[in-house]
């Protein structure tokens, strides 16, 4: 059941992603100037289909190091394929190491950000803990 | 609030009689307290089924719709969900860390961060379990109020 409801999950994730990419597909070859809503639709295709992908991940990769290497590797390549292929941008294979480094810098930061979210939650349990104990 | 402790040979059972002018909160708790010393929990395991007193229980964990009650060393079914465990007042030093895990705070050690910025909750045996994030916040409040019930 469970598993059910993880794959229905994901596939909604898929499926929302999918339409936003052929709504872009479509709108680009009616437009050849790219415009501000255009790229926030492609950003938001981006955020989807990431979204999507890192839910995969999150069900079916248990190891946590394994999921943040092909979560970063992924959504480098996600980002990299939605700009290419959207026609929006001439983009060359050399920028490819540039997003998956700034890819790498976002989920580093994330990753400091919540580890270090996470000690000062602990510390603040570990001394209402403490004061329990003491009483 | 005064109180009397009377002991004497000539009873067969304990009895508890509290005499007041009018039932508050602090008495309603200790009325709970009191009604929760006789308190057991059901547990099953294979044929056998025992009586477990809740503060020898170290927690409550939900697996395919089973509810299992974790003692230092042995694993019973139980017949609560853990929905229904929530609400049972004998049950006050319990509280949900997670969507399938209702821990009791008394047998808790302390609060561990993980590397993958997960908490986690170490027992008195040794055991760890995941802390959600969800729950932190429910957590914090228990801990206060049974901070400031002592």
């Amino acid at each position: 059941m469970k598993l059910i409801k993880d794959i229905l999950i994901s596939f909604t994730h898929i499926l929302s992603a999918l339409t936003v990419i052929l709504v872009i597909l479509i709108k680009c070859s009616v437009f050849e100037d790219i415009t501000l809503g255009e790229i926030g639709m492609m950003l938001i295709i981006m955020s989807a289909t990431t979204s999507a992908f890192n839910c995969i991940i999150d069900r079916f990769i248990n190891i946590e190091a394994f999921k943040y290497v092909t979560g970063a590797i992924g959504t480098t390549l996600i980002i990299y394929a939605t700009i290419a292929f959207s026609g929006f941008l001439v983009i060359e294979n050399r920028y490819l190491l540039t997003i998956f480094l700034m890819v790498v810098c976002v989920y580093t930061l994330v990753w400091c950000m919540e580890l270090f979210f996470s000690k000062k939650t602990v510390d603040e349990l570990n001394k209402k803990l403490k004061d329990i104990s003491k009483t | 609030m005064k109180l009397n402790i009377k002991k004497t040979i000539d009873i067969s059972e304990t009895e508890i009689t509290i005499e007041c002018r009018e039932i508050d909160s602090d008495l309603e708790r200790i009325i709970e307290l009191i009604k929760g010393c006789g308190f057991y929990i059901k547990g099953r395991k294979g044929e056998v089924t025992a009586l477990i007193k809740p503060h020898d229980i170290f927690y409550f964990e939900s697996v395919d719709d089973k509810t299992y009650l974790y003692c230092e060393k042995d694993v019973l079914c139980c017949d609560y969900k853990l929905y229904e465990l929530e609400r049972l007042s004998c049950l006050a030093s319990f509280c949900r860390v997670s969507k399938a895990c209702i821990l009791n705070i008394n047998k808790l050690k302390r609060f561990k961060s993980c590397i993958n910025s997960r908490i986690e909750a170490v027992l008195s045996n040794d055991e760890h379990l995941i802390v959600n994030r969800r729950y932190v916040k429910n957590l914090k409040e228990k801990l206060d109020e049974m901070r400031c019930e002592q």
